[in-house]
């Protein structure tokens, strides 16, 4: 059928694109076969250590990310596509073709990820397994593959296919086609007028106090780690959010207009931060409230190793995930800066100074991102070290990992933003 | 015959909260079948929110619009589907030519996404690539193209389903004044063989070659000037009266 | 009168020594005197945009010499070169280019933060020159949340904060209405007469053209034709640019 091969030469042209989705749904299977080969079979862990309630309940939630983790790659691959399916709308297509268009990139590669990412996860089910047994002290006793946990997965990859289609019908149904073609709305009229905006504002510099305050209250407190897995997150879910979105900004454009002004290269490096970081804001949040809860989590509840041994699991997953998250956001943010830094070379800015200003912007970046989000959990690691809760060896290891991830997938970011400037540039 | 009736079109936007402008107050509009229309204006004035309107592309806030006697806010989206497809063609400035896929499947999209058979959609492609002269150009990339063959190969992506009435906005904004003189060519052969052609442009050498021309002013239209028995030149000038009449008048200064 | 910029027996060929190669423009001479205002018009590949990169450093020419301020810009390192294009020149595009994430005021200030100017002096000249082209409102905003005539005037503030020696234009007005294009206009007619800038604009519009003092017409690769206004009212030279520019669409006139 025509539409189908159309589609298919299409998707063929778009590599790039293809294998960030393709990697996030890898991804997101793999830890989605992982989890529930760890709820659902009896032999993953030795007989002495079945998982509890809440285990399971954290493997529950984990399982739910990795499912959101799939329609977050999905939003990014739709999003390509708005000059298409606003010009697939003006030549007066019909929904269902254009629906059909997009079934056709989207499952045959989704298919494609099923197997890989099912087959990844069982390794990793295999290699969690041997590990507890290992640690425990009881021999292993191989694994099999079950029957209920491959259909489980098959069932929660069907799911996670439907609403993949679902999205799909809103993205065609709910652009209009002169948003789709990028049309330059007349930029002195405002919103269309459908509805009213509530306008109070609550001051920003109120919310770093809550979060600087809270952080010392916490850690005066005296059961440390229940505050700080409750309260503790708590005020990061409120407070994180509005510090990117807006205490951030303000600094930075203070520091622009009254001291980086006369310096060429920084003004240009805070200027596309503050754009890279607003564009994060969620991703940073969603990062700080994972880890505070996981390493609290661990502190408090992981006491066998089988439970410590899923909660690294889980650990990992939530940095991995959104380490990946954030270097997609970054790099795609920074490939719409290339007419500006051509701009910049064209006034006068040489390679040496274009370097400079994304090697400041991706370390600023990073360096904040660290800083904001390991601000809590690592203020609790020591309090729980300190209080001998939990062995400074894990939490070096903790933190450490965490580090280790961010610093590689910057330097990734680091060369990848790089080469493609240096690509316009020349 | 009526092929466009738009009554009391208003569009409103919001500046701020209490704050509404107008983009479009109570604007009328027929257009007849055969016409040539330019909408002319300054920037910001309303012109391609009209055109988007009367094109079924945007919606008034209030206000109807009936193309071809179908009242389209009340149509259903297939509905809408089908009539754009068989009766509207559009052309923009900036081309809107889908990089990665060469100048033929550019053109068949609209064919392509219908599941138009493949030996009737060589055929069509191949006859409106001919009529635009492109035809040894199906085979290359947009990227190999320059600005006057690429807006030729969104032209023949607009009349490849054969549309009785063809929307331009800006067609020539990004083309030197050869190019734009020869597409502005091709739009008359078009409009002599009956198309209803409506363009939004702010040049005055391009609305010339219209038959009427609208000046959209502060959401309304201002002014409206037909051409018929006047030279082109003579029109030309009357159009350049009324959009710019500071221009000579200040000699001094200059 | 002291020349500007002196172009002797300039070409510029793309992709020499291959079967692609093309010859932009084809020894062309051409001498920039201070003070003039000059419009270069012609047909889309004609060159002249080739001709504006080669002429203002940011292209080089494949043969010929080019002089600025009697210095041959081939004797000019990367670092010279770049410092004329920011104290020297100004720049004005037709799509604005201006930094979607700078503030209009950064945006402006730019070319002073290049300079290496102070802190006052910029906050100085950026407002005086955004008050000039009626931007001032719109200081603490992005170029996003601007129209295009906004924007537009935006970019020729950046360009008039350093007062250059030498101002050029690409397309100044493409995306402007006629209103806007002629407020535009009549600015740089002023900066011309009143500073002694010397313009240099690449246009299609003969209105726009029709400002000036001189105007050349570039058709592959030379400089085919030159008209100079001398003592005819602007309404005159603009009809005789109108003439050179469209010999063929009003022939005609049986449509």
């Amino acid at each position: 059928m025509n539409i189908r091969r159309f589609s298919f030469t299409i998707l063929k042209k778009e590599k790039s694109h293809n294998l960030f989705y393709m990697l996030f749904l890898i991804v997101s299977i793999t830890f989605m076969t992982l989890f529930i080969n760890i709820i659902t079979d009896e032999m993953i862990l030795p007989p002495t250590m079945n998982l509890d309630g809440i285990a399971t309940g954290i493997c529950m939630i984990s399982l739910v990310i990795v499912v959101v983790i799939g329609f977050y790659a999905y939003n990014y691959f739709l999003a390509i596509k708005l000059k298409l399916i606003g010009i697939f709308k003006l030549s007066g297509t019909y929904i269902t073709s254009m629906l059909q268009f997009l079934f056709t990139q989207t499952f045959s590669l989704y298919l494609v990820c099923i197997p890989i990412g099912i087959l990844l996860g069982t390794g990793g089910s295999i290699i969690f397994s041997k590990f507890v047994y290992q640690i425990s002290g009881v021999s292993y006793p191989g694994f099999q593959i079950s029957l209920k946990a491959t259909i489980y997965t098959l069932v929660i990859v069907l799911v996670q296919a439907f609403y993949l289609a679902v999205m799909a019908y809103g993205f065609i149904h709910r652009h209009e086609i002169k948003t789709l073609l990028g049309y330059q709305q007349s930029k002195e009229h405002g919103e269309e007028a459908h509805y009213l905006n509530f306008n109070f504002e609550i001051p920003s510099w109120l919310f770093v106090i809550i979060f600087v305050g809270a952080l010392f209250l916490l850690a005066t407190s005296k059961n440390l780690v229940e505050n700080f897995l409750v309260y503790g997150n708590v005020v990061l879910i409120v407070c994180i959010g509005k510090i990117i979105d807006k205490f951030i900004p303000k600094i930075n454009s203070y520091l622009r207009k009254q001291k980086c002004i006369t310096d060429k290269i920084n003004l240009i490096t805070l200027a596309n931060l503050d754009v890279t970081l607003s564009r994060c804001a969620m991703l940073l949040q969603v990062l700080s409230f994972g880890l505070l809860f996981t390493i609290c989590y661990i502190t408090a509840y992981a006491k066998s190793p089988g439970d410590l041994t899923l909660m690294y699991v889980v650990y990992l997953m939530i940095i991995i995930v959104l380490s990946l998250s954030i270097m997609y956001q970054v790099l795609m943010e920074s490939r719409t800066r290339n007419k500006s830094f051509k701009q910049l070379a064209k006034i006068g800015y040489t390679k040496k100074e274009i370097t400079s200003v994304i090697a400041k912007e991706v370390f600023l970046f990073y360096l904040l991102i660290v800083f904001l989000s390991t601000i809590y959990p690592i203020t609790a690691l020591i309090l729980f070290v300190s209080s001998k809760i939990i062995s400074a060896f894990l939490a070096i290891q903790l933190i450490t990992f965490f580090l280790f991830v961010m610093f590689v997938t910057g330097i990734i970011v680091y060369q990848n933003y790089k080469n493609m400037i240096y690509q316009e540039i020349e | 015959m009526e092929v466009i009736n738009a009554s009391k079109i208003s569009k409103l936007y919001k500046l701020s909260k209490d704050n509404f402008v107008f983009a479009l107050n109570e604007v009328n509009l027929v257009v007849n079948e055969g016409e040539f229309v330019a909408i002319m204006g300054p920037s910001g004035a309303g012109k391609s929110t009209l055109l988007n309107i009367i094109s079924s592309i945007d919606l008034p806030s209030s206000g109807k619009v009936i193309i071809e006697g179908k009242k389209i806010q009340t149509m259903g989206e297939y509905e809408l589907s089908s009539f754009r497809y068989q009766h509207l063609g559009f052309i923009f400035q900036n081309f809107s030519l889908i990089e990665i896929l060469s100048n033929f499947e550019n053109i068949a999209v609209p064919l392509t996404m219908n599941k138009e058979k493949e030996a009737k959609k060589q055929q069509s492609v191949q006859k409106i690539a001919e009529k635009l002269g492109i035809d040894t150009l199906l085979d290359k990339y947009p990227n190999e193209c320059s600005g006057g063959q690429l807006q030729r190969v969104a032209i023949a992506r607009a009349l490849v389903t054969n549309p009785k009435i063809i929307i331009a906005d800006e067609p020539t904004g990004n083309l030197d004044s050869k190019n734009s003189h020869n597409i502005m060519m091709l739009f008359t052969t078009f409009n002599q063989e009956g198309k209803t052609i409506i363009i939004v442009t702010h040049n005055s050498m391009v609305a010339s070659y219209a038959s009427r021309v609208l000046y959209v002013n502060d959401g309304k239209i201002e002014k409206e000037i037909v051409r018929k028995n006047k030279t082109k030149k003579e029109f030309f000038n009357e159009i350049v009266d009324v959009n710019s009449n500071e221009t000579f008048m200040n000699e001094e200064d200059c | 009168m002291k020349e500007i910029i002196k172009a002797s027996n300039v070409s510029k060929v793309y992709n020499q020594g291959t079967n692609a190669a093309v010859q932009a423009i084809k020894r062309v001479d051409l001498t920039i005197y201070e003070g003039e205002f000059v419009a270069i018009m012609g047909p889309s590949g004609a060159g002249k945009s080739t001709l504006l990169n080669v002429l203002t450093t940011i292209d080089t020419p494949t043969t010929g010499e080019i002089m600025i301020d009697d210095v041959n810009i081939s004797l000019m390192d990367e670092k010279k070169r770049s410092e004329f294009r920011y104290k020297e020149l100004g720049f004005i595009y037709q799509d604005y280019n201006l930094l979607e994430n700078l503030t209009i005021y950064e945006n402006i200030a730019l070319s002073l933060t290049m300079t290496k100017e102070s802190k006052a002096e910029i906050e100085r000249r950026v407002n005086q020159v955004a008050e000039r082209l009626e931007v001032s409102e719109l200081l603490d905003k992005y170029p996003n949340e601007c129209s295009g005539g906004q924007q537009q005037r935006v970019a020729i503030a950046r360009t008039l904060a350093i007062a250059p020696k030498l101002i050029v234009a690409d397309e100044p007005t493409g995306n402007l209405d006629s209103k806007n294009s002629n407020e535009v206009m009549k600015l740089l007619v002023q900066l011309n007469k009143n500073e002694t800038t010397t313009l240099l604009i690449v246009t299609h519009d003969s209105m726009v053209a029709s400002y000036a003092k001189k105007m050349l017409y570039i058709n592959d690769g030379v400089i085919e034709e030159e008209l100079l206004r001398g003592n005819q009212t602007k309404k005159e030279f603009f009809n005789a640019i109108v003439d050179i520019n469209s010999k063929e669409i009003f022939i005609e006139d049986l449509l």
